[in-house]
């Protein structure tokens, strides 16, 4: 028994550390993820300012990547991100390989899906969040098809928890709840006792009878109750600690501190709505190419529900849910992150529902066997059509080296403050967090979190020897708060003495003269 | 010169049993071996007050007993000795000389029992008195038991005196907790902030980690709900005559309102009726239940026991007085108003029979019957659900020590005698048995059966009975502390560390818990501000004054953790009541889970009142009044 649980563990290593020696070799090749800079960032600050944890807390995003991440401590071998996601995509597909090996009811083939799945694959070495969301969607779809078998407690709660701990992932997590609702309906149908024979049977005698229809509907109601509990109890708790300690319910989103996330990797920059036009226009169906294309296991899995029909349901609706979602808001929602739904999805249903009664005959291993080939190839060429910058970068630089000047620039500002002597720099934090993450401690610096970030931008020279700014390459020029105030201070005829130190297609490092102020 | 009774006379012609129920009385007397009478009237043929009637009818005058000055007589020692035979024989020696024999009986025309005791005795009997059973077994009990009683009481006691709450604090357990004081006075002294940071940390995270532990075990549990221990095929294969005597102990005390109740749910019982033995343990001194049981004028299922007069008056010395007069394979608890259910003991045997000589104990669900009766019931309902529902089978999955519940604990009898009963000084006697058998390396199981009970629905009376339960927990925790380093060998590191947050953060959360969220409600309300609204008089910014000050001992930060905990604490409490109501599927109740906060406060109350009563008068058993419900058996399902 020991050494099974040590050869699990070990294989645990052995996978998580194939993930991270990829993850360093893409890197290597030029992959980046801004992502794991804006955590490996929020983690810097966490204990910089005064009142940085509350704002932590109400800023990141994703949080749980935040809090997976705070308990590695490399970012400058590597990002922490990149080592909590192979952990966790590590696990994810250790604990699928011993099921998929030791169930003769699972094709073995799927075990080349597993290693091979370029979704997988990219959630264990992208250091983003997409580990979190497969793990997530996995797990739930997992609980609700075993909840269909059960009807236990057990599954319920756990599905509530999960929920309950994902909304620290994405609030949008609680939309699931919905898709729970007709689960749930039709399950209590099964639930009743005493009674027996086919669906039509059991819903036309439950709803016949007053006291059956009570218990029916009651049961009904006190599911969605109970998997609700704790994610709703988990928001009322986040309003409350915002409403205590910063006056407003909303603070979260409605304060300045807001912005901090729309520079965050998760939205798109202005610059890159052109690549997505042809997606997001409403009457064009260009979407559904990236959308079927990460779909192909699932929906062949509807077909192939072995005895089991509400696999086939639970499938169907989350490939209509997630359509309908990815319609409604397709900038935000036509990435990995929500597509990885379907991945989920369609990993729980073919690697654990299938009826004792029915046996895995040769044909039908084939098959999966051809959808899962299909399903990696259509990944793959998802990822080569992706307008996802991130995304797309992850295919090319697995094919060839990538110059990246993003990349170049943040190794520029390292190595250009790595000859100054330390001092106060005044910079646009949302912007620049990767830059500020390669500093060495001797540095300090004004920004959206420090208390005197605005007394800063009014007087620089009384807060800062060094002044950081982008340049109109840059995708966030326009969002600069430093380089605005310097425009304004120059447009109210208020001089600033700066000299430039370095430049590059990004950004320009200026040194302020420290007898400025005296001057003036 | 004796007169002469003929049994066909007594009870036939005038009792009016008939032939067939007195030829089914005489085939149990030559298999149990008890005396005709005993068992007409304890198993359901003949009822006292009729018994009581025949007799005056025939003209005698009963026997009034002078309790307090009855004296046992010259051959005290033979009677000692075969106390169990004078009590089935229903025979109370009087007076006994040399040539005179002088006893008082119950059935004169039991002229088999009247000759076997002339048998111990060695002389005829010359002469008898002719009283009520209920009066010869407590004429027996008070002047013959003393033996018996003292084990009852001291038994744990002199057989293993570690493990006994006649000693609430031993002296190194007073020193432990005098030393602990001075250091934390005078680190208060001369780091006040830092201490006070410090004792704030400490408390919270005892308090998470405390609910933290039930939640998992709650969740532990639910794992196994919809494993069942025994099916429906397995206990339809039992054949009644393999099944053994099985013992049923009632310990009742002022309790004359249920005893109807009692027989009724007691006949209810799927087991053969001459198998059942069981007992109804009255105190001597209870004239409320002794006479309620005398006039009953409907026959009854069980035997009365009188206890002798002796301190303390607790459950567990009636208990194990019990045990010397009992006789079955197994032995189980049912308080006086308990409802098992009906196949409970066939489900129990069909258990012990599978699992290993290990498990000695196999605790069932309790649940109530009046869950709807007012708000009392239905939050008591809620945490009894999730207790033997989900918590229990919790800790029996993760093999540590179960605290046993009050009743519906079923014993292998042989094991019990082992372990010596339960200690008379302790007032969670049950809770403390079943840690010193997981310590002997016995095992204690649960059983998916439910018992229904009458759930306290009086404030007081519930504060009464909590008080109780939560002193007891503390009386168990210091005795079984007392040599922590023993424990950790005798349980293993998984079961010391489960019973330090389970017996210990039980009465730790509750004594805590309501000085923490005054504190943090008082913080909470300076940071709404309410209070410079409330001075509406002054300009001055009042609760900004104040908090600069509590903030130098209680920084945002810790703030901002209490305020986690305290909300993650309740709700995962709140939680797990909802989902053990939601399982037994009384959905009407999932949202009275919500006020559950109060509920604890509530605890705290008795928390505070028992660990006053642990210093003051350990071993006072706070009495639960039942029979107080107005409520019928509601099906719990």
């Amino acid at each position: 028994m020991k050494s099974k649980k040590l050869l699990y563990f070990f294989s645990w290593l052995a996978l998580s550390s194939g993930y991270l020696v990829l993850s360093y070799w893409l890197q290597q090749r030029g992959f980046f993820n801004l992502e794991s800079y804006f955590i490996d960032y929020k983690k810097l600050v966490t204990s910089l300012y005064e009142e940085s944890i509350l704002r932590s807390v109400y800023f990141t995003d994703p949080f749980l990547l935040y809090l997976g991440s705070s308990l590695f401590g490399f970012p400058k071998v590597m990002g922490s991100t990149y080592f909590f996601n192979a952990l966790v995509i590590g696990g994810l597909s250790n604990h699928l390989l011993y099921k998929t090996i030791n169930s003769p009811k699972i094709p073995n083939f799927l075990v080349v899906y597993i290693f091979f799945s370029p979704i997988i694959i990219y959630a264990g070495i992208s250091g983003g969040s997409l580990a979190l969301y497969l793990l997530f969607y996995y797990l739930f779809f997992t609980l609700v098809l075993k909840y269909t078998e059960t009807y236990s407690v057990f599954h319920l709660t756990l599905l509530s928890i999960l929920i309950g701990v994902f909304i620290l992932l994405n609030l949008e997590v609680l939309k699931l709840l919905l898709l729970l609702i007709p689960i749930f309906f039709f399950s209590s149908f099964h639930k009743a006792k005493g009674i027996s024979g086919s669906f039509y049977n059991r819903a036309s005698l439950i709803l016949s009878n007053d006291s059956q229809r009570r218990k029916f509907f009651s049961s009904f109601f006190s599911s969605i109750f109970v998997v609700s509990f704790i994610p709703l109890m988990g928001l009322a708790t986040f309003l409350i600690l915002n409403k205590i300690f910063a006056g407003n319910t909303f603070y979260f989103l409605e304060s300045y501190g807001n912005n901090w996330n729309s520079y965050s990797p998760n939205f798109v920059f202005i610059k890159d709505v052109e690549a997505y036009s042809p997606f997001i226009a409403s009457n064009t169906p260009f979407y559904l190419i990236s959308f079927f294309s990460v779909s192909v296991l699932t929906i062949f899995q509807i077909f192939n529900y072995g005895g089991a029909k509400a696999k086939s349901i639970l499938m169907l609706l989350s490939i209509l849910f997630l359509l309908s979602e990815i319609q409604e808001f397709k900038i935000e929602k036509l990435n990995i992150q929500y597509l990885s739904m379907l991945t989920g999805a369609g990993l729980a249903s073919a690697l654990f529902f299938r009826k004792d009664s029915l046996k895995l005959n040769r044909f039908n291993y084939i098959l999966v066997s051809l959808f899962a080939m299909l399903g990696m190839y259509f990944q793959w060429q998802y990822f080569n059509i992706s307008i996802q910058e991130n995304e797309n970068l992850y295919a090319k630089s697995l094919v060839e080296a990538v110059e990246s000047k993003r990349v170049n620039s943040i190794q520029n500002f390292e190595q250009t403050f790595k000859k100054l002597s330390p001092g106060r720099i005044l910079i646009d934090d949302a912007i620049f967090y990767p830059e500020l993450t390669t500093l060495s401690k001797e540095f300090i610096w004004e920004g959206h979190f420090s208390s005197s970030y605005q007394q800063a931008l009014q007087i620089p020279e009384l807060y800062a020897d060094y002044v950081v700014m982008t340049k109109s390459n840059h995708p966030l020029f326009l969002d600069d708060v430093v380089a605005t105030a310097f425009k304004r201070l120059e447009m109210l005829q208020v001089q600033s003495d700066l000299n430039l130190l370095f430049e590059d297609d990004f950004l320009e490092i200026y040194q302020i003269n420290p007898n400025s102020i005296v001057n003036k | 010169m004796r007169q002469e009774y003929y049994r066909k006379s007594l009870f036939q012609e005038k009792a009016k049993l008939n032939a067939i129920q007195i030829e089914e009385i005489e085939q149990l007397e030559r298999k149990l071996k008890q005396s005709f009478l005993k068992i007409a009237l304890n198993f359901g043929y003949l009822s006292r007050r009729s018994w009581r009637e025949t007799i005056q009818s025939t003209g005698i005058e009963l026997y009034q007993f002078e309790y307090a000055s009855l004296e046992p007589i010259e051959k005290n020692k033979l009677v000692q000795d075969n106390l169990h035979q004078f009590l089935d024989a229903l025979i109370f020696p009087l007076r006994q000389s040399e040539d005179n024999l002088h006893v008082v009986l119950s059935d004169p025309s039991d002229s088999i029992n009247i000759n076997r005791i002339e048998v111990i005795l060695g002389q005829k009997v010359d002469s008898f008195e002719i009283a009520e059973d209920l009066d010869v077994l407590k004429a027996l009990h008070v002047t013959y038991g003393a033996e018996y009683l003292d084990k009852a009481v001291f038994g744990i006691y002199d057989s293993d005196r570690e493990s006994c709450a006649i000693e609430t604090f031993t002296k190194p357990q007073l020193y432990f907790l005098g030393i602990i004081f001075m250091i934390g006075l005078s680190f208060f002294f001369f780091f006040p902030i830092g201490t006070a940071i410090t004792i704030n940390i400490v408390l919270n995270l005892l308090l998470l980690i405390s609910i933290s532990f039930k939640f998992v075990l709650t969740l532990y549990g639910s794992k196994f709900e919809v494993a069942r221990k025994i099916n429906p095929e397995e206990l339809e294969a039992i054949d009644d005559k393999e099944l053994p005597f099985y013992t049923i102990l009632l310990p009742v005390f002022k309790e004359s309102e249920v005893i109807h109740k009692l027989v009724y749910n007691l006949k209810n019982l799927d087991y053969p009726r001459e198998k059942l033995d069981i007992k109804l343990l009255i105190e001597s001194d209870d004239e409320m239940t002794y006479n309620a049981v005398k006039n009953m004028n409907f026959p009854c299922v069980f035997e009365p026991v009188i206890i002798p007069y002796a301190q303390p008056k607790t459950k567990p010395k009636a208990c194990n007085y019990g045990l010397y007069f009992s006789k079955g394979k197994y032995l189980t608890i049912y308080d006086a108003e308990d409802i098992p259910d009906n196949n409970q003991l066939k489900l129990v045997h069909t258990l012990f029979k599978k699992i290993s000589e290990e498990y000695v104990v196999v605790q069932c669900a309790l649940n109530y019957f009046n869950k709807k009766e007012n708000l009392l019931t239905r939050l008591f309902t809620l945490e009894y659900s999730y207790w033997f529902d989900y918590m229990l089978p919790g800790l029996d999955n993760l093999d540590v020590p179960i605290p046993l519940g009050g009743t519906s604990n079923h014993f292998r009898f042989d094991k019990l005698m082992e372990l010596g009963g339960w200690d008379g000084f302790n007032v969670t006697e049950d809770a403390d048995l079943g840690l010193r058998a997981y310590a002997k390396s016995y095992k204690v199981t649960v059983l998916d059966s439910t018992t229904l009970e009458e759930a306290n629905n009086d404030f007081f009376n519930w504060i009464r009975q909590r008080s109780r339960w939560i002193k007891g927990y503390m009386q168990t925790f210091l005795v079984h502390m007392r040599n922590p380093l023993k424990l950790y060998k005798k349980v293993g590191l998984k079961g010391f560390l489960s019973f330090q947050f389970f017996i210990g953060g039980t009465f730790f959360t509750f004594l805590v818990y309501p000085v923490l969220l005054v504190f943090l409600l008082f913080i909470l309300f300076l940071y709404t501000g309410l209070l410079d609204k409330m001075v509406f008089w002054n300009d001055v910014e009042i609760s900004e004054i104040i908090l600069g000050n509590v903030r130098l001992f209680f920084p945002d930060w810790l703030v901002i953790l209490s305020v986690f905990n305290f909300v993650v604490g309740n709700l995962m409490m709140i939680y797990v009541n909802m989902i053990a109501v939601f399982r037994r599927k009384a959905y009407s109740l999932m949202l009275f889970s919500l006020i559950n906060p109060f509920y604890w406060l509530m605890h705290s109350v008795s928390a505070y009142k028992g660990l006053i009563q642990l210093i003051t008068k350990p071993f006072y058993w706070e009495k639960t009044n039942h029979g107080l419900t107005k409520a019928t058996k509601g099906p719990v399902q």
